[in-house]
């Protein structure tokens, strides 16, 4: 079995994206190097890209608001695009906030321009020869911590509880284009560790060294 | 000034243009009906309102009187101003579309909440450029301690309502959900219609 340490890994720089292709049955191993990084998720089909991964419909399909091992992520057409196949960070993650673009640092009272993570998708997938059809998507946003209060409606957003080293292991249920952004947010304390700053990840894909979990089922009454 | 009962009858859509300052209000008149809600910039339909931009600014996941929902580039689109609904509606479901009656076990044509949508704007002459995740009124979906969600049944009871202050000019759009397999539209399963007016 491969391991983690012959895993031949691409780094996404602190406050950038990367894009990369996936075939059907491979997997990306997405490492919080730093384990204080919070990384926004997107996919598409890769034959066609008007079918993306959704978080509102995953959230149908599979009854929660964040993915445990073993759910899939479905597309727009509820087709199972990525499942989670492995976690070892304490499995806190978002699917309901969406990616922050230049508007949401504006309102932050950022005057000049700032990175972001909309803007990374579009360059992640700019590096490879791709364009999103369309400009807006709602991420799945990993390592990143939005609890739900008592009263069911009420979120706080707190800094991600990970550790140096926690991966997670997304596999292609379809062939797919996956894009990252390593979240340059430094003003809402949502990376981990008391200096909110922004670090590099990485990622490696990976061929077999995943459990074998079918893609999961829709929740049916 | 006066305004009209607009209808939005069982199982379809209805959609209308307000202008900035207008109220819309949307009443769920026998109860139990889900009311899929969506509302586009009337400048420029690819700027519509967003439940994911519109959660990091109200910081819940189901707004209350005073709570603003954003478009997708993250200005005030809705301000929700009343409600004696019982307060209970969902941002996180998506819309139910053909594919999802497919694995409901559907195999003939299903009325659903996507294709009321585009209809609905094509009867005002518009084109919807894409199914935004849409403000489902009166929808019960609760979430748990362990995060996992449910579908229930409404509060909401008959003739009560949401009103809704458009914070631009804007075309809304409805559906009044056709969902009869699961008990989202009470527990009787019957979609029924529900009405709004603008003023």
């Amino acid at each position: 079995m491969t391991r983690i340490m012959s895993l031949l890994l691409t780094t996404i720089p602190a406050g950038h994206g990367k894009a990369l292709r996936l075939k059907a049955g491979q997997a990306v191993r997405l490492i919080n190097t730093h384990g204080t990084q919070v990384v926004d998720c997107w996919a598409w089909n890769a034959h066609d890209l008007d079918e993306h991964m959704s978080m509102e419909a995953s959230r149908v399909w599979s009854q929660r608001l964040n993915p445990i091992i073993g759910d899939s992520f479905v597309s727009t057409y509820r087709n199972p695009v990525l499942t989670l196949v492995e976690d070892t960070s304490p499995g806190i993650h978002d699917t309901f906030m969406a990616a922050c673009d230049c508007h949401r640092y504006r309102r932050l009272g950022v005057a000049g321009y700032h990175r972001n993570c909309l803007d990374n998708m579009f360059e992640g997938l700019a590096e490879i020869g791709l364009t999103a059809p369309r400009p807006i998507l709602a991420s799945f946003n990993i390592f990143m911590n939005i609890a739900v209060q008592a009263d069911g409606r009420s979120l706080k957003t707190a800094p991600t509880p990970g550790r140096a080293g926690d991966y997670i292991s997304l596999r292609a249920d379809m062939d797919c284009v996956v894009a990252f952004s390593a979240c340059p947010q430094d003003i809402v304390p949502i990376q981990g560790g008391a200096a909110n700053i922004p670090r590099d990840v990485h990622y490696g894909v990976i061929e077999d060294s995943f459990p074998a979990i079918p893609p999961s089922q829709p929740w049916v009454p | 000034m006066s305004s009209t009962t607009v209808t939005i009858p069982a199982r379809r859509g209805k959609a209308a243009h307000v202008k900035q300052g207008q109220i819309v209000k949307v009443i769920n008149t026998h109860g139990d009906q889900v009311v899929d809600t969506w509302a586009f910039n009337a400048q420029d339909l690819k700027e519509f309102m967003s439940m994911e931009h519109s959660r990091p600014h109200m910081l819940k996941t189901i707004p209350i009187v005073g709570d603003i929902m954003r478009s997708n580039k993250r200005r005030p689109i809705l301000t929700l101003i009343e409600d004696t609904s019982g307060g209970i509606h969902d941002t996180l479901m998506a819309a139910c579309d053909c594919h999802r009656y497919k694995f409901l076990g559907v195999e003939e044509y299903h009325d659903n909440c996507e294709d009321n949508l585009h209809a609905a704007m094509r009867e005002i002459g518009l084109e919807a450029p894409e199914t935004p995740s849409p403000l489902n009124l009166f929808m019960n979906i609760p979430v748990k301690p362990d995060r996992s969600l449910s579908f229930e049944a409404p509060v909401s009871t008959p003739g009560s309502y949401v009103a809704l202050r458009a914070e631009m000019d804007l075309f809304i759009a409805f559906s009044a959900c056709p969902q009869d397999i699961l008990p989202i539209n009470g527990v009787g399963h019957m979609p029924t219609e529900a009405h709004f007016t603008v003023e």
